[in-house]
């Protein structure tokens, strides 16, 4: 844009990057503001750094974890109901193998709440109370419940809706209902966080997975949030001195060690560790998966429910996808207004619809414009982004690009990329590797490709990293030697450009990008299901 | 049972939400109109669910109809229907 904006028009740019910047997937899109319970916040998948050593083997280091996270948000006192997942609701979690930006596996999760009706005797009467539990809670299906949750896992093989269906089954019953624990509602019921993690584990279960020989495990519930993001000033137009956002030594100085406000927060979590040869296709090592949520198209809404738990509503047709979710930040920082619930209901095939906001982003020209006062400040001059639509579309050669990569948006994970154990894992992901080492020349030296955009772990300040792609700086690594092929898009030979230390407004200092909230703060556990204990909803 | 104009069909306010979809089967055919009362046909089968979703009209002045014992067809190996 060649003049200069309108005041007005200039507010307005503001408002809509700050209303949708920076929250990895919480709230992103307007339909899905109105179904909480299916909006999926954050997906993470990596392999498993469980018991692994330096080398990266041992303990579970054969194995992906997948985590799917929904509910964002949530405040841990909001009893009485808390936040039981939607049992007319469908979750997913797909798997392409093979490149083609088509499922080949799909984990569906179907949830059921059961209403165990505890009544209490008042006078002569029995009077069913209006809470979820009627007593301290420590078992599964514990008898002071007075909701049980649970759920049952399937697995499809080829297209999610006319794929071969099979459940999966736990190790020695053969059971196929899986509990949910009951949500942190506080210490009285629950005992202190020690005891709920307790409590927590006894509902990781061992599954059989058809047609796979090793047991996975799964567990489904509430977590801390594990998302690491100064939220409030973000949306506040970016209220951060620039000299502030541009130091290292200044990357936690909103963070609190871990203490944010979005660290107070809960999620659910929909976690599986599958053992990777459960995934992966014949001699591709590398997979893409993402998370989705789906309605049934008609919802008839009652006006004189029943008895029951949530007896409002009788779903009835098809399944309605409404939530989407693979690489963090997309449909925030990525996609526009107008074509985020589209975004939502879409499949990675037809992302060629979206192409134009990746090869054109407006982030980095809102950044600038933010920060700086001009759309040109910052914005890396490689118009189309081939360096973007790499890094989300197709996975970068020699990292985490299939072998036949149909261009689209999906998380990529390379298997054959050993894990690193927590404390060795750098924050930054397969850049800030890259940057420690001095280059791609010396990637030998690397100690840890196995971060984000190599599937992402939760230590992966996806945010800084984030950052520090769009305003350029994997031009600055892909130097004047295109040494990350990023000078185009594997696959579109139409989309070239200068991906280079030249093209890019802060040059070297791209790198130095940050949201003044450090993601290697927050704690998290070094098993699965990873994400920390919730927070308690009174203490 | 009173004989309701299409216009007067707006009155009925059940409070469905039909999520939009794409792509999909769209043959779907119109129902009959709904009376006070969410007909057993959309038990039976999703186009006739659909059928009576897209029929219905918005109404500010209307109770919702009754859905009696009525259960929606469900169908997990369809995209959803087109708006």
């Amino acid at each position: 844009m060649q003049r200069k904006l309108h005041p007005v028009l200039s507010a307005c740019l503001l408002t809509v990057m700050a209303g949708s910047a920076l929250a990895s997937s919480h709230r992103e899109a307007p339909f899905i503001t109105t179904s909480p319970k299916i909006d999926g916040t954050d997906f993470y998948m990596f392999r498993s750094y469980e018991g692994v050593d330096a080398a990266g083997t041992g303990g579970r280091s054969d194995y992906v974890t997948l985590i799917a996270n929904y509910q964002p948000l949530q405040d841990a006192y909001g009893g009485p109901n808390y936040f039981a997942m939607d049992p007319n609701a469908l979750y997913e979690i797909h798997v392409d193998n093979n490149g083609d930006a088509k499922e080949d596996i799909s984990f569906q999760f179907r949830f059921r709440n059961q209403l165990n009706s505890v009544a209490i005797p008042v006078g002569t009467q029995q009077v069913a109370i209006p809470l979820i539990q009627a007593g301290g809670v420590s078992n599964v299906k514990d008898a002071n419940l007075n909701l049980n949750e649970s759920y049952t896992v399937s697995i499809v093989r080829g297209d999610r809706r006319k794929g071969q269906v099979q459940t999966l089954t736990k190790v020695g019953s053969g059971a196929t209902t899986l509990e949910k624990p009951v949500d942190y509602i506080g210490v009285k019921t629950l005992g202190n966080s020690s005891a709920y993690e307790t409590y927590a584990q006894k509902h990781i279960h061992s599954v059989n997975i058809p047609g796979c020989n090793m047991p996975a495990k799964v567990f489904v519930g509430q977590r801390q949030e594990g998302f690491a993001v100064n939220l409030g000033t973000v949306f506040d137009l970016v209220n951060a001195p620039a000299n502030v956002l541009l130091n290292p030594d200044l990357k936690d100085a909103a963070g609190n060690g871990g203490k944010h406000p979005i660290q107070q927060k809960n999620v659910t979590s929909i976690a599986m560790e599958v053992h990777k040869s459960c995934l992966t296709n014949g001699s591709e090592p590398v997979i893409g998966a993402w998370t989705t949520a789906s309605l049934r198209q008609v919802r008839l809404l009652d006006g004189a429910p029943t008895s029951g738990h949530q007896a409002s509503e009788r779903p009835g047709g098809a399944w309605t996808q409404v939530s989407r979710l693979g690489n963090p930040l997309v449909n925030e920082v990525v996609i526009g207004l107008p074509d985020k619930d589209k975004f939502n209901a879409s499949k990675p095939a037809g992302d060629g619809q979206f192409l134009s906001y990746v090869t054109n982003p407006t982030l980095p020209a809102l950044l600038g414009l933010v920060l700086a006062g001009d759309l040109k400040a910052l914005a890396p001059t490689n118009l189309p982004r081939t360096d973007l639509a790499t890094t989300f579309l197709t996975g970068i050669t020699g990292v985490n690009k299939p072998a036949n990569a149909v261009p689209s948006e999906m998380l990529r994970l390379n298997t054959d990329i050993k894990p690193v154990p927590f404390a060795d894992q750098n924050r930054l992901g397969v850049a800030g590797e890259v940057l420690r080492v001095g280059g791609v020349s010396n990637l030998g030296s690397a100690k840890d490709l196995a971060g984000f955009p190599n599937g992402r772990r939760p230590k992966d300040d996806v945010v800084d990293i984030a950052l520090v792609a769009v305003l350029g700086g994997l031009c600055v690594i892909n130097g004047d030697n295109n040494a990350l092929g990023l000078n185009g898009v594997p696959g579109v030979p139409s989309l070239t450009s200068d991906c280079k230390p030249s093209s890019v407004p802060l040059g070297a200092d791209s790198a130095k990008v940050h949201d003044a909230v450090d993601q290697a703060t927050v704690p998290f556990l070094t098993r699965f299901p990873y994400l920390n204990t919730p927070n308690a909803g009174s203490l | 049972m009173k004989h309701l104009s299409i216009p007067g069909l707006a009155v009925l306010a059940l409070c469905t939400s039909l999520l939009t979809g794409c792509g999909g089967d769209d043959h779907v055919t119109e129902s009959a109109p709904p009376s006070d009362s969410v007909p057993e046909a959309v038990a039976s089968s999703v186009d006739a669910l659909i059928a009576f979703a897209k029929g219905l009209v918005s109404d500010d002045s209307a109770e919702p109809l009754s859905l009696g014992t009525v259960v929606p067809a469900v169908d997990d190996t369809i995209e959803p229907a087109a708006l």
